[in-house]
């Protein structure tokens, strides 16, 4: 025993060295290492990802940030952006959940169909969305006309236009992530909840919806960076107007124009925005490779 | 139809109110290739164990009483009140049947707590509010003894402990009817003791009809009043306990029970086994045996087993074969053998060691005349 707490202080240096490489992870990282024709376009298709982000880092105007970002054509924008973004995310919880729950539980002819149609907003580039909602809701459009006539009520070029625009390119993410948390379910559970007395509307408050509210939340996340990143659609269908329609994307593109420091400062908050949805989404997406797939697929 | 029963209602009926009938279904369901029609009827305060084997349909015979699947054909009826009855119409939705149903891995709702799982019940179908639906939560709990664990999740909570909050969950709300789904099957052997012996002592102060589905011939045995045997969707025997399982009707229940059952053939006061043709084997008739099939049940340990044939003797059946298989049982050897018809014998081990028995070693069967057991096939009478 005395010679044990003896030897410990020369063996002390010994261990460590040899735990900075013991024989089982050496042999791992033989098997992990990538050869070189999948190592070299890796690591560029890295730098290509992360250098433009880098970038927007190093190149900040540092100095004049606070001034740039207290600006008041910049905090209209972003205020208008937030306030935008997060009242789309409310509408497409308020519609999108029925229809993720239409999708995954109805009966109806044709859902499969309905299916793949709500989709069409995630891989429509989003100027065309804003076309189509031009041809619905504009003054000259389908139902915009009606509007128009019946209640002088015309929606293009208006806050209001921002949000319906938002919603419209956003909506899918929710509706999905949404549906395959309904659809992996079990059912069992609304079973047991209405042996117990629960009607149908109960058991879709009280059982299935707060079962899937870790769905609901990462839609609702992905749906509210989606609707603060919106562009195209809403230069189209909203036009960029300051302090009404011009939102934080369309003040990046404007000062690009006029003061690139600006559009970098801008870029820099948005940028921001994003690494705080990914940490939001972390559970998700960073620890586990299966539980994104199942609750988006 | 039916009326919304108060939490109150748990308690027995007052003394002087009429004799409620109970539940009295029958069911008629096609399910791919299996078509379950069965009867049953159960008075309050008994238990009826539906036993029979995977695939028998079971859980759907629980389901249809829960009114999770309708009737294609047949009826449902509690305590005189219509559930499901597809001729006339007539459907009962699950959450107005008043029905408790215990699943087998109990879907206790992960995002409560136990005792919130407890009070969904009355909260949802009686619309008290959360304080006293929680209150009547605690009471429940504490009478299973789940008290120290109200406030945890299902994710936090043994076997036995989930299986008692499942239970409590389907009596809170005052049911009309309880039905357990193999109640104790996802508990491990010693819990399983534990919670039968709960459930045992729980069963007879409920003043409603219990149908328990299993597969375990042991909860038949000792939780039931009754015990219905399932087997493809028919009901093939049903009786007490004791009478089911010393008088098998068919193989299932037999291999259950541990016992030989041979069908037989009585004419004129004599039973011969059937399959025997060509060295017929045959026994007294017991008194008032009418003509006609019957059957034979006989106990593995009262069958001697020899090496060599005996000699003819008054009173013995003899029946020869080879040896299938040897497999022990404790202190006892269980040896099939290959005979007409194929007969299972038991024998004390020490006996093992004088026979030597193999795979395929020629034996001798006797039985003492007295020895057995000869009843009518007779349909599963009520």
């Amino acid at each position: 025993m005395t010679t044990g707490r003896l030897a410990r202080p020369v063996a002390r240096p010994v261990a460590r060295l040899t735990r900075r490489r013991p024989p089982s992870r050496s042999r791992s990282e033989t098997r992990g290492r990538a050869p070189w024709p999948l190592a070299v376009p890796a690591a560029l298709a890295a730098l290509f990802l992360l250098m433009p982000l880098l970038s927007l880092i190093i190149r900040a105007p540092w100095e004049s940030l606070p001034e740039l970002l207290t600006d008041p054509s910049t905090r209209h924008a972003l205020w208008l952006s937030v306030r935008t973004a997060t009242i789309a995310t409310v509408v497409c919880m308020l519609f999108g959940i029925p229809l993720a729950w239409a999708l995954a539980r109805a009966t109806f002819p044709g859902r499969s169909l309905l299916r793949a149609l709500v989709t069409i907003p995630l891989v429509l580039p989003p100027v065309v969305g804003g076309v189509s909602l031009l041809l619905v809701l504009g003054r000259r459009g389908i139902v915009g006309s009606r509007l128009d006539d019946w209640f002088g009520f015309t929606i293009p070029f208006t806050t209001d236009a921002v949000i319906i625009a938002q919603t419209f390119v956003a909506m899918p993410f929710l509706v999905l992530s949404v549906e395959g948390a309904l659809s992996a379910a079990d059912r069992r559970f609304e079973d047991a909840a209405a042996t117990l007395g629960a009607n149908r509307v109960t058991v879709f408050f009280r059982v299935t919806l707060p079962m899937i509210l870790p769905a609901i939340a990462a839609g609702a996340v992905l749906c509210w960076a989606r609707a603060l990143g919106e562009f195209g659609a809403t230069i189209t269908f909203a036009g960029n107007f300051p302090k009404t329609t011009q939102t934080m994307p369309l003040a990046v593109y404007l000062a690009m124009e006029v003061d690139p420091d600006k559009a970098v400062a801008l870029s820099l908050v948005l940028l921001t925005v994003s690494i705080v949805v990914l940490v939001a989404l972390r559970g998700r997406w960073w620890n586990s490779r299966h539980t994104h797939t199942a609750g988006l697929t | 139809m039916i009326e919304r029963s108060d939490p109150a209602a748990l308690a027995k009926a007052p003394p002087g109110t009429p004799r409620r009938t109970g539940l009295v279904a029958r069911i008629g369901i096609e399910l791919g290739t299996l078509t379950l029609d069965a009867e049953l009827a159960v008075e309050p305060g008994r238990t009826l164990a539906v036993l029979g084997p995977n695939g028998a349909g079971k859980s759907t015979l629980l389901r249809a009483l829960a009114g999770l699947v309708p009737l294609q054909r047949g009826r449902v009826e509690l305590d005189g009140a219509v559930l499901d009855d597809p001729a006339a119409r007539r459907f009962v939705p699950p959450e107005r049947r008043g029905a408790g149903y215990v699943f087998q891995d109990y879907l206790l709702f992960p995002h409560l707590t136990a005792i919130d799982n407890v009070a969904f019940g009355p909260r949802v179908r009686h619309r008290v509010r959360r304080a006293a639906a929680r209150a009547a939560a605690r009471e429940m709990l504490d009478r299973l003894g789940l008290a120290e664990v109200a406030h945890l999740r299902p994710g936090a909570l043994s076997g036995g402990q989930a299986q008692r909050v499942a239970l409590a969950r389907a009596l809170a709300p005052g049911p009309g009817l309880l039905l357990l789904d193999e109640p104790l099957a996802a508990l491990d052997a010693g819990t399983r003791l534990e919670v039968r012996a709960e459930v045992r002592a729980l069963l007879p102060t409920l003043d409603v009809p219990v149908v328990m589905v299993t597969h375990d011939p042991v909860d038949a045995l000792t939780l039931a009043d009754d015990v219905a045997v399932l087997e493809r969707g028919q009901v093939v025997q049903r009786g007490e306990p004791a009478e089911v399982i010393t008088r098998p009707r068919t193989s299932y229940v037999a291999r259950l029970a541990g016992l030989n059952l041979f069908p037989g053939t009585a004419a004129g006061g004599v039973v011969t086994l059937d399959a025997t043709a060509a060295r017929p084997v045959t026994l007294p008739a017991p008194p008032g045996t009418a003509d006609g099939s019957v059957l034979v049940a006989l106990r593995p340990s009262e069958i001697g087993v020899q090496l060599s044939e005996p000699g003819a003797a008054p009173g013995i059946q003899v029946l020869t074969g080879p040896v299938t298989s040897v497999e022990t049982l404790g202190d006892q050897v269980r040896v099939q053998v290959a005979s007409t018809p194929a007969t299972r014998a038991e024998i004390p081990a020490r006996r093992l060691a004088n026979l030597r028995l193999v795979r395929g070693t020629p034996v001798w069967l006797t039985v003492d005349e007295g020895r057995w057991d000869v009843y009518s096939q007779g349909g599963a009478a009520p």
